[in-house]
Parts: structure tokens; sequence; C-alpha cells
């Protein structure tokens, strides 16, 4: 057998009765297709998922299925929301109805949306949360923007009333993701090259313009009360495990 | 394939933070169970001319260096599992192993035992204090009914079934039900504290009187504690450096366990910062606690009047039960919100080992699964509760037993697991920590902890340290005629000996068992290859 594609794990965790969804630079480039601009091409070593709750026992089967070797210690510790499996050296990174990094996303009723990656609105969510964006991060970010727009509804456009209703209601989120957005508006001309800038610093500036001017609830006034005095963010670690006991 | 623990993860949020991981290790150690053994054990005649103060600062420097060794290999090697995972890359698996069973089998017996101090100590003398100020006969009762050996275990078989419930829910909801009882716990303390600082024993007397009267029916209860003493009469002698560093064994058995969270090190965030303050810092804080609990306590009553109180047989004098410092704190106050603070925050305190030790059990049976050193089901999540359910039931019913154990065999109400945890597991992991910048030198420099003084590292000195001061507890624990271990009846000294001893013969059994299924278990705990 070949090397698993993403593909193949949708299908496999689809044919078991799951529902899963691409998420990370796999799913950018299964969304954008040939639509995505050369400068923003990537190669993304892992395949980053989203499964709701009820795909477990479809996720379970489906690895066994295409010879995949969970990582015992972490999937008992953090299985209830997240999991990872090998398929040879390609990770699978695996999220269950929670996408949880820097600010959290609930995504378990959200997955039905797209067939096969999550909505173009929940993957830039994914992006824009990185308190400490990263190139990559910023190049999706701009993939996204560029190539399905803004728009509102689902129909394959990034669902602007969503973000704003979302980012309405959580002052952390609200704030790293216009912090990001800004710091990527102004990174346009590396991130994407001077052709395209103009055109990301419009979706970028009208975003933003959206975010700052949509209402918002009581509980994101209150916090905005507090500002920055507080941490508003997680920061997920990195763990750099390669000195460390192997422990399966 | 044999896979790595997280290894080109995309990013991971753990579930238990600085502050988490502080109060996780200041409950472990627990503070007001820490005074309460004290002051039942230090001044009741044992240990003629013991400074309560000398001996609680001495016993936080003797186990500094242990709680340094378990934070700088826990910044070292984010696992869970402790020990088990230092001592097996440090030195050889075996001893790994040896000294991580050593340490878990004590831990079951120990969920046991806090289970039992919620109905022993903390419930009891809530109801007993409720039943005094409201004048209620009953109340009193329903209190020395929680000190029975049912009355003991029934207590705490429910709150480990409770424990167990949350732990299968998830270790984040424990940590956010632990900081809320934490703030409830230390406030209860600090008015307990502010309490007794106001009073001396000028007036805490007819107080004690009074309060106990009305429940042992005798107007001057301390006068017949005095007298059913006769010559056994507590006084006060010089000082006796000696009789002050046995007495260590009481602040070890709480100051000694400031390391609880390297048990779940794969769970911490910032395990370099939230170990290093978690550790060490909960240690030095606790320390301080105990020392102004002390004091105050020490200021109210006195240490002939505590000594007498701890000294004369409980029944003999219709006590019931012996008052810890807690209650008599309450006995001084007429408020009844007082005296509901006071008696609902040291209840608090009681139990906070159990929750750590289902956790600290939990996640051993989990390493050791992981490894092929136990049955892989240990390891298995559950497909409804998404927790490894197996784990946890075993822990919670090995616990059970314990309880149920300790409740009615008082050979086993001792502390002497204590002593085989320290020398069958601390004195270990001092030895992996003198010896791990060298055996494991690449781990050693990748490490947060690479540090040196004169070339030498730092975690072998405080691995040198921490073997000494170790030696020296263990000394104090077979010279102290309280606690359980001696030559002269060594019952528990062959109980804590069979207990380590089996650990080889389960590593080799299981060994020899795996070896016959083809399973090469040495290769579990070999290095991550380079990539």
């Amino acid at each position: 057998m070949g090397e698993i594609t993403e593909h193949d794990v949708v299908a496999a965790i689809t044919a078991e009765g799951g529902t899963a969804r691409l998420l990370g630079g796999r799913a950018i480039h299964a969304l954008c297709g040939e639509a995505l601009p050369a400068p923003l091409r990537r190669p993304s070593a892992d395949i980053d998922l989203v499964i709701n709750g009820r795909s477990r026992k479809a996720l379970k089967t489906a690895m066994a299925a295409l010879s995949c070797q969970p990582e015992q210690e972490f999937n008992l510790l953090n299985g209830k929301e997240r999991m990872i499996f090998y398929a040879g050296d390609t990770k699978i990174d695996i999220f269950i109805d929670v996408f949880r990094m820097c600010h959290t996303l609930q995504l378990g009723n959200r997955l039905e949306l797209h067939p096969l990656t999550l909505s173009p609105a929940d993957l830039l969510l994914t992006k824009v949360q990185v308190v400490r964006a990263e190139r990559k991060d910023f190049s999706d970010a701009a993939a996204l923007l560029l190539v399905c727009g803004l728009g509102q509804g689902t129909q394959g456009a990034i669902d602007t009333g969503y973000l704003a209703k979302l980012l309405g209601s959580d002052w952390g989120f609200w704030r790293t993701a216009t912090g990001t957005l800004r710091a990527l508006g102004e990174r346009g001309a590396d991130i994407c090259g001077v052709e395209l800038t103009p055109a990301l610093e419009r979706h970028v500036n009208e975003l933003l313009h959206i975010l700052e001017t949509a209402p918002k609830s009581l509980s994101w006034r209150a916090r905005a009360m507090i500002g920055e005095r507080s941490p508003w963010y997680e920061l997920p670690e990195e763990p750099d495990t390669d000195h460390l006991p192997n422990h399966a | 394939m044999t896979v790595n623990f997280a290894r080109k993860a995309t990013g991971l949020v753990r579930q238990a933070g600085a502050k988490d991981v502080f109060v996780y290790n200041v409950n472990f150690i627990n503070i007001a169970i820490g005074v309460a053994f004290m002051f039942l054990f230090m001044p009741n005649g044992s240990y003629p001319g013991v400074n309560i103060y000398i001996s609680t600062i001495l016993c936080t420097l003797f186990v500094l260096p242990t709680s340094l060794v378990y934070a700088m290999f826990a910044s070292a090697m984010p696992r869970s599992g402790g020990e088990y995972v230092y001592v097996s890359r440090a030195t050889k698996p075996l001893f790994g192993f040896v000294a991580s069973w050593n340490y878990t089998i004590w831990c079951f017996f120990y969920i046991g035992v806090p289970a039992a101090f919620l109905g022993k100590y903390g419930i009891s003398a809530l109801f007993r204090e409720l039943g005094v100020s409201f004048s209620s006969s009953s109340m009193t009762n329903w209190g020395n009914w929680f000190t029975t050996p049912f009355g003991t275990a029934l207590t705490g078989t429910v709150l480990i079934i409770i424990f167990a419930a949350v732990f299968i829910y998830g270790v984040a909801l424990y940590m956010r039900i632990q900081n809320l009882l934490f703030v409830i716990a230390s406030v209860g303390l600090a008015i307990t504290a502010v309490i007794l600082l106001q009073h001396t024993p000028a007036d805490t007397l007819t107080a004690f009187n009074h309060y106990a009267g009305t429940f042992t029916g005798k107007p001057d209860t301390y006068g017949a504690i005095t007298a059913n003493l006769g010559k056994g009469v507590v006084s006060e002698a010089p000082f006796d450096l000696k009789q002050t560093l046995i007495s260590m064994t009481w602040p070890f058995t709480v100051l000694g366990f400031s390391i609880a969270s390297a048990y779940i090190g794969g769970e911490i965030k910032g395990a370099n910062r939230s170990q290093m303050i978690g550790m060490p810092g909960s240690l030095v804080y606790s320390a301080v606690w105990l020392l102004i609990i002390s004091f105050v306590t020490l200021h109210a009553f006195g240490f002939v009047f505590l000594g007498n109180v701890a000294a004369v047989t409980p029944g003999n004098v219709n006590l019931g039960f012996t008052p810890t410092f807690s209650e008599l704190a309450a006995a001084l106050t007429h408020n009844i919100w007082l005296v509901l603070i006071i008696g609902l925050s040291f209840a608090l305190w009681t139990y906070a080992w159990l929750p750590i030790y289902i956790l600290t059990c939990t996640r051993n049976l989990l390493a050791w699964a992981l490894d092929g050193l136990a049955p892989g089901k240990v390891a298995e999540v559950n497909e409804s509760t998404h927790s490894p359910l197996i784990a946890i039931v075993v822990s919670a019913v090995l616990g059970t037993g314990f309880l149920w154990l300790y409740a009615y065999d008082s050979a086993f109400s001792t502390i002497s697991g204590f002593f085989g945890q320290v020398c069958g597991t601390f004195v270990l992991t001092s030895i992996g920590a003198i010896l791990f910048p060298y055996t494991q030198k690449d781990m050693f420099e990748a490490s947060p902890v690479a540090w040196r003084i004169a070339g030498i590292p730092v975690l072998s000195i405080v691995g040198v340290l921490s073997l000494i001061g170790m030696l020296v507890i263990a000394w104090a624990f077979l010279n102290d005629p309280q606690s359980g271990i001696s030559f002269s009846n060594p019952f528990m000294l062959y109980v804590n000996l069979g207990v380590f001893l089996s650990g080889f013969i389960y590593f080799y059994a299981t060994k020899f068992i795996q070896a016959r299924q083809g399973v090469d278990i040495n290769l579990a705990f070999a290095e991550i290859p380079p990539e």
C-alpha cells in the first residue's frame, strides 16, 4: 500500500459511518485546489482532522483498517478531545468536537458545512487564533481570503456573519484574531507577493471593519474592560520531546 | 511500530497550569493534617525535650533536596509516572519499576487512609463542635459514630467513589474543584490561626473545660485528664536535639510529599516553570504555614496542655476521640459561623491526599501498562467515558480495600508506609539523580536543568543531598517509638521489606511471561531514535 493521503483517511472514517473533516495545510490545498496562488503553496507533513464525538468508534476502526498506530500515552491522557495516530512517518492529528489551541473552537456541529474540509470561516479561525503566528499561518489565512473571499452564509465564501457573531461574544478571541489579521495585512507583500497584496489588503481591511463594527455581547464588553492586563489566550506547547525517553 | 509521545505535535494545551500544580502539591502536603498530627503525637511525652519549630525546620531542610530532585527530573522528563520514568532511564528499568512499584503499593494503601481521615478527624469533629454549639447530644454522638471503624470506612468509601467519578470525567474538572476547595480550606485555616492568636493559656483552659464538659460530663475535664495520666503527665523538658530529630517523622508525614505533581508530569503546562515552582515552592509555603499554626496553637494552649490532651486515652475521660488543634480553636468561640467555618475547612483538609493518591496510582498503572509491565487492558480508553476507566477503577477498588483494612486493623494505623517510600523509592530516585547526568548525557544536556556548579551537574549535587536527607529521615523512623517501625517489633518492617522485594519478583515474572510471548520489554525503555 502506498502513502496514505488525507482523502484515504476521511474516506475510511466515512465508510465506517463517521464524520471527519480536514483542517490545517492539507485542508487549504484541498479547498483551494488549482486556484491556490503559487506563493501560498506549501508542503504539509501532517494530516489534521476534526471528527465529532459520535465518530470515535468509526475512527478507531478506520485507523486499524489503515494500519495506523496510535500514540498510546497521548491518546490515554488527552483522548477526550484529541488523538494522534501515525501512518508510517505521517502523523494524523485528530481533534474531537473541539479545537483547543490559543483559543477554543466548538466544531462538533459544524462538520456538515463542507464535504471534505471545515468551512472556510472555521479554517480561517484556526489560523487567526494563533497568538504567535508563523509564516505558514499567515500563508494559509491569505490563501483562504484570496481564494474563498468574504461573503454571507455558507456558499463557499468565508461567512463573515458567523465570524462577527462568534468573535463578538469572546473578547479574547476577537483580540487575537484582529491582531493576527492586522499583522497579515502588514506582511502582505512578504507573504503573497506584490501582485496579490492589494487584494489581500482589501479583504483584510473589510474583514477587520466587519469585526470592529459588529455587535458585541455583554460578556465581550465586560472582558474588554479588563483588556490586556489579564492573559486572554492559552499558549499551546510545542513539545520538543526528541531528548525524552520513549514511553510506548 | 513504536511511536513517540507528542512528537511533531502541532501544539497541545495541557490540563494543569502552574497554579494548579502548586495547589495540588500543597494539598498533597496537607498543612492542617500536618499540624494535627504534630500536636497529636509530638508533645505527648514520647519525645522529651522536643522542639516543634526546630523539628519542622530541620525536616524541611532534609526533604528540600528530594523535592528539588523530583522537580528537576520532572523538568527534564515531563512525562507521567514519576520515578518510574526517571529512575528507569537514569539507571536500569528494573530499579525504576521497583521504585515505582514500592511507592504505588503504598499509595494504594494511602488512598484508604485519608478516606478514613474524613470521618475520623473531619466530620467527627465538625459534628461534635456543632453538637456543643447547639447543645445537641445526638449531634455529638453522630460525631463519635464517624470515628467508629464502620463509620470511618463507610464515609471513606463514599468519598473514594465520588473522586473516582470525578477522574473518570477528567483531570481538568478535578483541578477546578481542588482550587475552589483549597481557597475555602485556606481561609478557614487562616481564621483558625487568628482565633488561636487571640488567646493564651490563661483563658483557654476555662474555655476547654466548658466545651469538653458538655460531652464528657466532667466540668474539669482537663483536671480529669491529668488525674488519669497520673505519673504519665507531660512536663516540659530541656531541649534535646536527638529527640527533636527523631520527632521529624511527624512533619515528614506531610512535608516529605511535595512531589505529587511528578506523577502527572505529562499533563502539566510549562513543565519546567510549573514543576520548579510547584514542588519546592509548595514545600516552603507549607512549612511556613506549619510553623505559623504551630506557633499560634502553642501560644493559645501551651505545650503541656497540648501534650496531656494528646497523651490521655480519650475513652478514659469520656472524650470519645482526641481533639485536634482545629477543634480546640473551635472551643474558643461561641460564634456559630466561626465554628462552622473552622470545622468545615478542617474537614476539607482531611481527605486532600485521597484524590491525589488515586491519580498517582492511575498514572503509574498507565505508565507500567504502556511499557508492558501491567496488562494492556489497564491502559485502554473506555469507549463510553473516554477515560482510562480500568486504571481508575482498579485504583479505587484497591484503595477501598485498604480503607477497610485500615479502619478495622490497628496494626495499619501507623505512618510506617512512609518509611518504605523513603527507603525504597526516594533513596533510589536520589541515586538516579546522581547518575542521570552521566548515564544519559544527551538527555541531560538537552534538558532545561543542565546546570553545573564547578563543572558538576547540579542534579547530581542535589541528588547527593537528597540521599543524605532521606537516610536521616529513615534513621528517625527507625528510632521513633511512634512510627510503627522498629527492630524490636519488626512486623511493619517486614511488611515494608516485602512490598519492596515483591517489585523485583513482579518485574522478573512479567519479563519472563512477556518474553514467552515474544515481547522484549527492554525495548520500551529505549531512547527515542534520532529522526
